[in-house]
């Protein structure tokens, strides 16, 4: 799938289903500013931005489950500060990453579909990432992550897909350790 | 309830400690920041009071009167009703609308043409005012949403287009002669002010509870913070871009009615000098009640402190020259203020 697609494709339990934008978690760390969070606005707004309409009435938005969407995503994720109105352009590249997911995850998505979702962020937010989105899949969320972080992928994935010039070349399953994916990877082409 | 479950012993300990720094050293930096929020918020209120009482001082007798505050308070609302359609756009992130005096002035002229030389009811003749106005607010939005040609060309050519056909449907004359009853629309007094201050009032509270309050609001916010976030997260941007430049038309029209109410009249030439007023109140509005953020109550708030500053000027004798300059230097300044306000918080 190409991060261009405005309606990706996937099938989910043997239904091949077009999933709207707003269902499906679109992540591109390093321009997570670019496509991901409005920075100028607040941790809040941002969250609930996804759900205002079909949560909301015409005349307004309303306070009360924003503020608590917007409260347990802060616990959950543990973003800091844990001020709500803070603008997300105040926070750490790791709190903003925290902002991105929990804004979808808050909407209890079917899909998630995360593209490096730990880039760039230090220890303890890439820790609170993975708890989160381990959490969702508890939850029965179908997870697809595109990942170049090994580690990442075999802490968190059931299978592992390895691409090479846009053909898979390896297919990984079972108890995965981050060695058996960069060897899968690096190795010589089967 | 997750963390505990999952982390181990020494993630808490790292959480702890970490919670406790924030808390330290948290509490008196945002006892400062909120002091400077709300110096920042209410700088321009406070050197508008000052102004008031520096005019009070240097015109004793002639500036605090009674008069004067309805002359600033009944004069401006021209100027606020194209600085909130000026805002629709702005809000969600076009810059600039040019074309908003220019469409006011098609209105303002067409509604007594139509009246005086073409002999319509007044009433029809307002309605067709406004149709024409959104007309060119659909075509405004047409050629930046759809065509997606650059905004400021677009309304600059519509500005000059819209003023040319103002002077020729008028034969470059003033047009005079609406019905007396036309002007209480506008002029019905009510606590010493006209009834169309409060239709500003009315419309900027209510515009900035629409952005505040309502999810038609946010997504507003959202499109004019950063077009592809939103787009991602479901909003219908181009609706709401094309909605906006509507709205900014059929504002135009209504306003251009309420003024053509009060004037009795208009005169095509004048619609030129609404440009630097709207633009100096709109930008003004950036440094006030939301420092860096477009905002109605801002504007509002910009529109009157500028009348108040050239109304003081002009009773200290200065000339026509001094309404240019003012609005002209207010512009730059607050357009610099903002930008820096910006920059601070993004």
């Amino acid at each position: 799938m190409s991060p261009g697609d405005t309606e990706p494709r996937l099938r989910v339990a043997g239904v091949s289903k077009t999933f709207g934008a707003a269902r499906v978690l679109r992540d591109v760390p390093e321009r997570r500013l670019d496509h991901g969070l409005a920075a100028t606005l607040t941790i809040a707004e941002n969250i609930t931005l996804p759900r205002v309409r079909a949560r909301g009435s015409r005349l307004r938005a309303g306070a009360g489950w924003q503020a608590r969407q917007t409260a347990d995503v802060i616990t959950e994720l543990d973003i800091r500060p844990p001020d709500p109105q803070a603008p997300v352009a105040t926070l750490s590249g790791g709190n903003q990453q925290k902002v991105l997911l929990g804004k979808w995850l808050a909407g209890e998505p079917d899909l998630l579909v995360l593209h490096e979702p730990t880039q760039a962020v230090d220890v303890g937010a890439r820790h609170g990432l993975i708890d989160a989105i381990r959490d969702a899949a508890r939850r029965g969320c179908g997870v697809v992550i595109a990942s170049a972080d090994a580690a990442d992928l075999a802490v968190l994935c059931d299978r592992v897909l390895v691409f090479r010039d846009g053909r898979v070349i390896a297919h990984l399953s079972g108890d995965l350790r981050p060695d058996d994916i960069i060897h899968a990877t690096f190795g010589a082409p089967a | 309830m997750t963390d505990q479950e999952k982390g181990g012993g020494t993630m808490d300990l790292t959480d702890e400690s970490r919670t406790g720094e924030s808390v330290t050293t948290a509490q008196p930096r945002r006892g400062a920041s909120r002091a400077r929020t709300f110096a920042a918020r209410y700088a321009v209120v406070g050197v508008w009071l000052v102004m008031i009482a520096a005019y009070g001082v240097a015109e004793p007798g002639l500036f605090l009167r009674g008069p004067t505050f309805q002359t600033i308070f009944g004069s401006q609302q021209p100027v606020v009703f194209l600085s909130m359609a000026l805002l629709c756009t702005i809000a969600v992130g076009e810059f600039v609308d040019l074309s908003v005096p220019a469409v006011f002035g098609l209105s303002a002229t067409l509604l007594p043409v139509l009246v005086v030389n073409h002999g319509w009811n007044v009433w029809a003749a307002s309605a067709a005012a406004i149709v024409a106005a959104v007309t060119v607010g659909v075509v405004n939005g047409v050629l930046v949403v759809v065509a997606r040609v650059n905004t400021i060309v677009v309304t600059l050519g519509m500005a000059t287009l819209l003023e040319g056909i103002a002077l020729w449907i008028s034969d470059l004359n003033t047009v005079n002669g609406l019905p007396a009853s036309f002007s209480k629309i506008a002029l019905y007094e009510i606590g010493g002010l006209p009834v169309s201050f409060y239709y500003g009032v009315v419309l900027a509270a209510g515009f900035a509870y629409l952005l505040a309050f309502t999810p038609l609001g946010r997504h507003m916010r959202f499109v004019g913070a950063n077009r592809e976030v939103s787009r991602l997260s479901g909003v219908r941007v181009n609706r709401i871009r094309f909605g906006s430049f509507v709205t900014a038309g059929a504002l135009c029209g209504i306003g251009a009615v309420v003024a053509v109410a009060a004037l009795g009249g208009y005169n095509p030439t004048t619609s030129e000098s609404l440009l630097l007023p709207t633009f100096a109140a709109v930008f003004l509005g950036t440094a006030i009640i939301e420092p860096g953020q477009f905002n109605p109550i801002g504007t509002i708030i910009g529109t009157y402190f500028l009348a108040t500053g050239i109304l003081g000027l002009q009773l200290l004798g200065l000339q026509a020259w001094v309404s240019p300059v003012f609005y002209g230097a207010v512009l730059v300044l607050a357009v610099t203020i903002a930008t820096l306000l910006h920059r601070r918080t993004a």
